[in-house]
């Protein structure tokens, strides 16, 4: 458990969180490299369908984040994410899933400091709970 | 042929000692639902000897078979390489359904390798049925409660013991070997006899079907198919509890470098089923799906196998959700020629 | 004639109906089918008694894909008609089309607890009583408490009446108490999550992917559901606990929101696996956080169609 590096799929919108990402880079903040990126539109583009294929392809965790409320680019992609969001990590919980897999986040273009601590937090709680096992499909 | 008698108490032994030889699965009951499941030394047979939820095709045709699993160097074949199979305790119609799914996977011109491997020197111990369920109607087929036309053993169960006759030569051999048997006496032959009687004789006499393929051959165009389609879910409850649906879809389920080709049951009742690459489905509407399924069961495989695809074993009777019931189907359409 | 009966008809020829959907007797004792009538003597086969298990809004909802112009009649329990409303809301029905008629609804029969009640002997006659179902078979006869065959859902089932409609045909029913409404969920919930996962893979692992919970489901009526997506496929169709889960934490997610406890998913499955405790574990999160309760209002947004700028987000960092 020691050694163990998890992988995390993050999805990050386009507008903010995406943007959020690139000024950490830019600004040579150092954050864990466990993390695979994808880009979405928007917050709301991402299906619960695409978290727990991540968690069935043996990813440890997931992050999904977009802008903060009242910030969306579609004005309100992320309100209905975060309704639908609610809704899987009752579901997540409730089957026995350990809620420390899937995280959600709010994070801004300008905060690439909140981005780069984000992800060390994620990375983290998945650490404490060791690799995924629930969920992973056996191939 | 000589008759053998088992008794109840000896069950235990005879089927370790039929485990030996072979991979032998019997009904059992778990969390409410019968199943055909594989004896081992925990699961020692408690064994149900009612009709199964489950149907016996699982046992040679998996729900889920891997057939192929591969790695970026090699393919390996899922094909079965167990001991032979022994089946105790199917029922007539069961063990039917089995010989109908072999005239489809063994045809003369293709044999189905995953379905040989697994069915090539089974053992199967057909149990009659003293009290056939409202819900049977193995009789309007040509088969009967203690029909054992299809199976290596026939047993039929005279309440202290097992009453078992050799049907195959390979049942015959079996059975002369075993060590738990002893040879039947006149009154036991004579108690099973009675059973048998008295189950054929309890159930309702069955329509005349002679003209049942010629009606349907010919009005495929009724209204009947609307009223069923209507109520029809288009679930696959019907065709996952038969018997001898044997439809299947083959996918590959591959990451990275590794990967599975597995064939899972599939139901004509989905329209995914004919859904073709293009995005054209030529079956668009559950009239069509419906027609498809009891075509197929009443009509089209008298011409494929000279034989009804249907057993009547009734799992589909009482398991459908909206209570489509093929006897009474079958009832209508042998009216639709009366009025006319 | 029955009441109901006598009822219907004169609704049928008031209204002129093309279509009545209601019940008839089935052809197994304890057993109904949905019924579709279209002509006025045909009225005389219809029933409503605990036996019809069914949610007619599936049919309905297909009656009018299939044809637009009819008008049809419904006989409708409390979870039929939630789920007509919840489809008018999402604009899936047309509410002056469909003339909803509710019947008092006491709970219905849940054939696999039935089945089990009765350790697999099948029923050849029955007698219905009030409190009581006597059934009778080849060589026995059982009188069975009602509420050891209800379907868990009617257990707990909150609205056992129409929230609306056109008649009411009877007296209407008393809900269940309050608390019943989650009882499975909460007991759920005392678990630790181990214990919990244990239980739903123990559960899923029954499925035989037929299927029928979907197609039973009135709220399931996508053209092309996510299981059947097959350019990329999503989720496999075997019988990997994996695939299985997926589809059933999925499908329960569609079903946030929607989900008008009506059950017929739990009594369409042939293997009597639990599905109720993790839809109503979701209905409960929703009528939780976003004070929502499916089907009760035509013209109200369903939970996650719609939000609040001050929901709660308590769990995002």
């Amino acid at each position: 458990m020691e050694n163990f590096e998890p992988k995390i799929m993050t999805f990050l919108c386009n507008w903010c969180s995406y943007a959020g990402a690139d000024l950490a880079g830019v600004s040579r903040l150092q954050y864990p490299a466990n993390t695979r990126v994808i880009r979405v539109p928007c917050s709301g583009r991402v299906d619960p369908l695409f978290i727990l294929k991540c968690l069935q392809d043996g990813y440890d965790g997931v992050l999904v984040s977009g802008c903060h409320p009242g910030d969306c680019h579609y004005l309100s992609g992320n309100y209905f994410a975060r309704r639908k969001f609610a809704v899987l990590k009752a579901s997540l919980e409730f089957i026995g899933v350990e809620s420390e897999r899937v995280h959600f986040s709010w994070v801004s273009a300008g905060e690439g400091e909140k981005f780069s601590q984000v992800i060390s937090k994620v990375i983290e709680s998945v650490k404490k709970i060791g690799p995924a096992q629930k969920l992973v499909k056996k191939r | 042929m000589s008759k053998y008698k088992l008794k109840k108490n000896n069950i235990e032994n005879f089927l370790n000692e039929l485990r030996e030889e072979y991979s032998v699965f019997a009904p059992i009951e778990s969390d409410g639902t019968v199943a055909f499941q594989k004896l081992d030394d925990v699961k020692l047979p408690d064994i149900s000897l009612k009709r199964t939820d489950r149907p016996p095709k699982e046992i040679f045709f998996p729900h889920t078979e891997v057939i192929l699993s591969f790695d970026d160097k090699n393919a390996e074949s899922g094909e079965y390489r167990g001991k032979p199979i022994a089946v105790f305790g199917l029922k007539s119609c069961d063990s039917k359904s089995l010989h109908i799914l072999d005239n489809v996977f063994l045809d003369s011109s293709y044999t189905d390798t995953y379905w040989y491997k697994r069915r090539s020197n089974s053992l199967i111990f057909t149990i009659g049925c003293n009290n056939p369920l409202p819900s049977c109607f193995c009789n309007w087929f040509k088969c009967g409660p203690f029909d054992s036309t299809h199976s290596d053993v026939a047993v039929t169960d005279i309440e202290d013991s097992f009453i078992l006759e050799p049907v195959s030569e390979q049942g015959t051999e079996y059975l002369a070997k075993s060590k738990y048997l002893e040879k039947a006496e006149e009154k036991d032959i004579k108690k099973a006899e009675a059973l048998k009687e008295k189950a054929e004789s309890d159930m309702p006499q069955p329509p005349d079907l002679k003209k049942l393929k010629e009606i349907l051959d010919n009005n495929q165009n009724d209204k009947l198919w609307e009223e069923l389609a209507a109520k029809c879910l288009g679930c696959g409850v019907c065709a996952f509890s038969c018997p001898t649906c044997y439809c299947f879809d083959i996918q590959d389920d591959s990451r990275r470098n590794k990967g599975k080709r597995v064939r899972i049951w599939d139901t004509c009742q989905e329209p995914l089923f004919t859904k073709e690459g293009s995005g054209h489905n030529p079956r668009p509407s559950q009239k069509g799906r419906t027609l498809q399924r009891f075509m197929h069961k009443l009509s089209y495989m008298i011409e494929t196998q000279n034989n009804f695809g249907c057993v009547g074993c009734g799992r589909c009777v009482t398991l459908c959700p909206v209570n489509i019931d093929i006897r009474d189907f079958i009832k209508k359409v042998l009216q639709v020629k009366g009025d006319k | 004639m029955s009441n109901l009966q006598e009822k219907v008809k004169k609704i049928f020829s008031d209204e002129k109906l093309d279509l009545l959907i209601g019940f008839e007797k089935g052809t197994l004792p304890l057993r109904a089918a949905p019924s579709f009538v279209r002509k006025s003597e045909d009225l005389d086969k219809l029933i409503f008694d605990i036996t019809c298990q069914n949610n007619l809004a599936k049919h309905l909802l297909n009656e009018i894909k299939r044809n637009p112009d009819q008008k049809i009649g419904i006989i409708a329990k409390g979870c039929d008609a939630r789920a007509i409303i919840h489809l008018i809301s999402e604009k899936q029905l047309e509410r002056k089309k469909i003339i909803i008629i509710g019947v008092p609804c006491c709970g219905v029969i849940s054939p696999f607890k039935l089945k089990n009640v009765l350790n697999g002997r099948e029923v050849t006659d029955c007698t219905i009583n009030n409190e009581t179902v006597i059934c009778k078979g080849k060589d026995y006869e059982k009188e069975i408490s009602r509420t050891d065959i209800l379907s868990g859902y009617c257990l707990s089932c909150q609205y056992p009446n129409a929230p609306e409609y056109d008649y009411f045909i009877g007296e209407q029913t008393k809900p269940a108490p309050p608390e019943k409404q989650f009882e499975k969920v909460d007991e759920l919930e005392k678990m630790t999550p181990d214990e919990r996962w244990e239980y739903f893979k123990k559960e899923y692992s029954k499925c035989i992917r037929c299927n029928a919970c979907r197609n039973a489901c009135p709220m399931c009526f996508c053209d092309e559901c996510f299981i059947d997506r097959n350019k990329p496929r999503w989720v496999g169709k075997g019988n990997d606990i994996s695939d299985i889960m997926i589809y059933h934490i999925m499908r329960a997610i569609h079903l946030a929101g929607r989900c008008t406890s009506c059950g017929a998913c739990s009594r369409a499955c042939p293997m009597g696996i639990d599905i109720e405790a993790l839809n109503k574990r979701v209905t409960k999160e929703i009528k939780e956080r976003f004070g929502f309760t499916a089907g009760l209002d035509c013209e109200k947004n369903p939970a996650l169609a719609d939000y609040k700028t001050d929901d709660n987000d308590e769990f995002i960092m």
